[in-house]
């Protein structure tokens, strides 16, 4: 089953881009943030191309959801994420968080972070399962403590760590996520990010992952590592601009994509 | 013995409600059903997650968020406090249909004394409240001042378009079902 991820930066005329990527790249899950276009269009679009996607029910404000999924059941939602459960067994988290740009609260965020982290642990005490992914645009990087600090997310840049599971501090328990997108830091591949910004500063390294997936470490034999990938194009057109930089005209974020194999009860994993 | 106190005079001897929070706003989430038609319900209930930064604490964690003080506070002593003399609650909304969603509106922290009660917002209802930028984390000093938030929280143009959102999967639900009986039948 392939992910796709964006932050469509509120351009409504995004829908036929969006639909070359969810056609081209086979995708079945649709996760937008900042998505500002008629949701009614594009699903007519997929449909004139024989994919069949409705828009998953949702209270959340910042993220949008689609896919050719049937079974798919809202569980929790609050302003920065909603939580899904797919064929009532894996959940799936679409989160966008506050901008750190122009959003001085720094607190809130580690507030709501955190309200994440215990609604998804509710969660997945509920359904007696840890296949978890997270996904969506944090707003700040993998090597951000938000993102690294046991208390948020915990995400661990290397897979065989993040199999500890957990990890106990001033004796309290945290589990702990994987986070693959530290593979795409530094330039020895393009795109050096998914977000490009001068901010100026003493802190600046222009490129930004703020666009990100977080598995638990359960989903390993799920996760298919090199399905995971920043997208720059489709088949019809970049989205970087002249400076190979995300091109803002269409979104000054680049999407993601990545594949979760299905489950199958007699012990084979198909792939959707 | 001649009394020369004159204390009385200044002391304010007026009945203080101090009916515990939680059960403030559970009085206001009963008249919800009403409200919307036996479709839309609210629930309170205890939430063991922090409702402020692991750097702030309090007031002054408060005052911190609104940007007027700064302080690092110890993780360890921080949670010890936490866990002896506050009370904190999530406060969430849902259908009738599908009562295993949930949509959080807000928390609330209050210590020993039941007031002050900080009531936590998110982003859009605080600015859906609101026309100046005064933060999420709102102080009701008094029960008079919790129901006055309260009501202006579930009267806001977010949380009545949370509600509308939530009509509508409840009658799409509502209609699937009605169609898998007709079938069946």
């Amino acid at each position: 089953m392939k992910y796709l991820f964006w932050n469509t930066h509120h351009n409504k005329m995004i829908n036929d881009i969006l639909s070359e990527l969810i056609i081209e790249n086979d995708i079945s899950v649709v996760i937008l943030a900042e998505y500002s276009a008629k949701i009614s269009e594009l699903v007519d679009t997929l449909a004139v191309h024989g994919i069949a996607m409705r828009c998953y029910d949702s209270c959340c404000p910042r993220i949008t959801m689609l896919g050719s999924i049937d079974e798919v059941e809202m569980k929790k939602d609050s302003d920065h994420a909603t939580i899904q459960i797919i064929n009532g067994r894996d959940i799936l988290c679409g989160v966008h968080l506050n901008s750190k740009q122009y959003d001085g609260h720094k607190g809130y965020r580690e507030v709501y972070i955190e309200g994440i982290i215990h609604d998804i642990q509710d969660t997945e005490k509920e359904l007696s399962t840890e296949n978890t992914i997270i996904v969506g645009d944090f707003n700040i990087n993998p090597y951000e403590p938000e993102c690294t600090d046991a208390r948020y997310f915990h995400g661990m840049p290397v897979l065989a760590e993040a199999e500890r599971k957990k990890r106990e501090v001033a004796g309290k328990e945290y589990r702990m996520f994987y986070n693959p997108m530290w593979h795409f830091f530094g330039d020895y591949a393009q795109p050096y990010g998914t977000y490009y910004y001068n901010a100026g500063g003493s802190q600046n390294t222009y490129w930004n992952i703020f666009d990100q997936v977080l598995l638990r470490p359960a989903l390993k034999g799920r996760f298919v590592k090199e399905s995971l990938k920043i997208l720059t194009k489709t088949n019809t057109r970049s989205l970087l601009d002249n400076k190979e930089h995300p091109d803002k005209t269409i979104s000054d974020h680049l999407p993601i994509m990545f594949e979760i194999m299905e489950e199958v009860s007699h012990g084979k994993q198909i792939q959707h | 013995m001649e009394n020369k106190f004159s204390i009385n005079e200044k002391l304010d001897f007026s009945h203080v409600d101090l009916t515990e929070p939680e059960k403030v706003i559970e009085e206001i989430l009963t008249q919800l059903p009403n409200e919307t038609n036996g479709i839309i319900f609210g629930k309170i209930q205890p939430y063991d997650g922090h409702v402020f930064s692991y750097k702030t604490v309090g007031f002054a964690g408060m005052a911190e968020a609104l940007g007027t003080v700064a302080r690092n506070v110890d993780i360890q002593d921080d949670l010890g406090k936490i866990n002896q003399e506050t009370h904190k609650f999530e406060c969430f909304l849902y259908t009738s249909e599908y009562d295993k969603y949930k949509y959080r509106v807000f928390f609330a922290q209050y210590d020993v004394a039941n007031y002050p009660v900080s009531i936590i917002l998110d982003e859009s209802v605080a600015k859906s409240i609101s026309d100046v930028n005064r933060g999420y984390i709102y102080i009701c000093n008094t029960r008079e001042e919790l129901e006055i938030l309260i009501y202006k929280i579930f009267e806001s143009k977010r949380i009545l378009k949370v509600m509308q959102e939530l009509i509508r999967i409840n009658q799409a639900r509502k209609d699937a079902k009605n169609n898998i009986k007709k079938a069946i039948t």
